[in-house]
């Protein structure tokens, strides 16, 4: 990104429901450049007289995939998310500028810290979106860099991109999905039941000595416990990336 | 909401620094005045409001940018 990054129109090619709040905008962009799993882009949406409102959103899709997939959350009382999810529609036009970010970034390819340390991802809610990235990306690569996934969402019908997960992770031994639901399990739930805490990521993470590469991702207070309990266990801090998207999603 | 839950990181500024700087600016170094720290700008703590964006250092909370669009 060695230049100014510019407004560019992409079209909506799909709508995927992926929880009954969140939708996955399936974008076709002429003129996207590639992107590195993890990074965002900006959206900006313009009223008839001219206000407008802007957000960050996660890319979901793998660089490798044509189109761009943003995942959305509704934010109720939301300025931009509530269109993005009730309004548009396919073929519809949403503006936006990216990639964005070359911090919270993974790439297969990329020898940082030794190609294969092991990956561990810790998702809250919609902050999957960036680490499906990742998992994608992973999955493209052929390379079987073991990776783990803890996710904690608030039941199971609010689990996105849950039948993928249950896929790839059926499908592959060096990737294995956890979920944790906090307010309401399904009956015979094997999973956690509880919010993230010191001795699930104990139990689930990586030991340090296995010089993992962590990632974790969703509302503030997930992300700052997560990366608090992981340096407590003895993860070096350069390790640890965070992307916290509080709750102005917006 | 407590202020805590208005916290980003760093990383939500990369489209904005991009305005001001042709450079990939979230991993870009940074030394707080504060105490010294020496962290990527994806790193810092984002306070984004109306009135503008404001980048702290996460570990002594010193204010290191303001962004305003005027």
């Amino acid at each position: 990104m060695a230049q100014q990054l510019k407004w560019q129109l992409g079209t909506v090619v799909e709508i995927r429901q992926e929880t009954p709040t969140v939708k996955s905008l399936i974008l076709d962009l002429p003129n996207w450049t590639t992107h590195v799993a993890g990074q965002h882009v900006d959206v900006r949406l313009t009223a008839d007289d001219g206000y407008q409102a802007q957000r960050s959103y996660s890319i979901a899709s793998p660089p490798e995939d044509k189109y761009l997939i943003l995942t959305v959350a509704r934010i109720a009382d939301g300025e931009v998310s509530p269109y993005l999810t009730d309004v548009l529609r396919v073929e519809d036009q949403v503006e936006l500028r990216g990639p964005i970010g070359g911090y919270f970034v993974w790439n297969a390819d990329d020898a940082q810290g030794g190609a294969a340390s092991p990956l561990l991802l810790v998702a809250g809610g919609s902050g999957v979106a960036p680490l499906m990235a990742m998992i994608r990306h992973r999955a493209n690569s052929n390379k079987k860099i073991p990776a783990k996934l803890l996710y904690s969402s608030r039941s199971y019908e609010e689990v996105i991109y849950r039948e993928e997960l249950d896929h790839l992770a059926a499908n592959d031994i060096s990737l294995r999905v956890m979920h944790t639901l906090t307010r309401q399990q399904p009956e015979n739930w094997t999973g956690y039941r509880r919010r993230i805490d010191r001795a699930m990521l104990a139990e689930f993470a990586w030991h340090p000595s296995e010089r993992p590469l962590a990632y974790t991702c969703g509302p503030t207070t997930l992300v700052e416990t997560v990366a608090n309990h992981l340096l407590e266990l003895g993860y070096q801090p350069e390790r640890i990336k965070t992307e916290r998207f509080g709750p102005t999603g917006g | 909401m407590a202020d805590s839950d208005l916290r980003l990181d760093g990383n939500a500024a990369g489209g904005l620094l991009n305005e001001i700087f042709p450079f990939e600016m979230t991993t870009a170094q940074a030394t707080c005045a504060g105490c010294g720290a020496i962290k990527p700008i994806g790193e810092l703590l984002l306070y984004p409001h109306g009135m503008g964006s404001i980048l702290r250092c996460a570990g002594c909370d010193t204010v290191l940018l303001r962004i305003t669009h005027i």
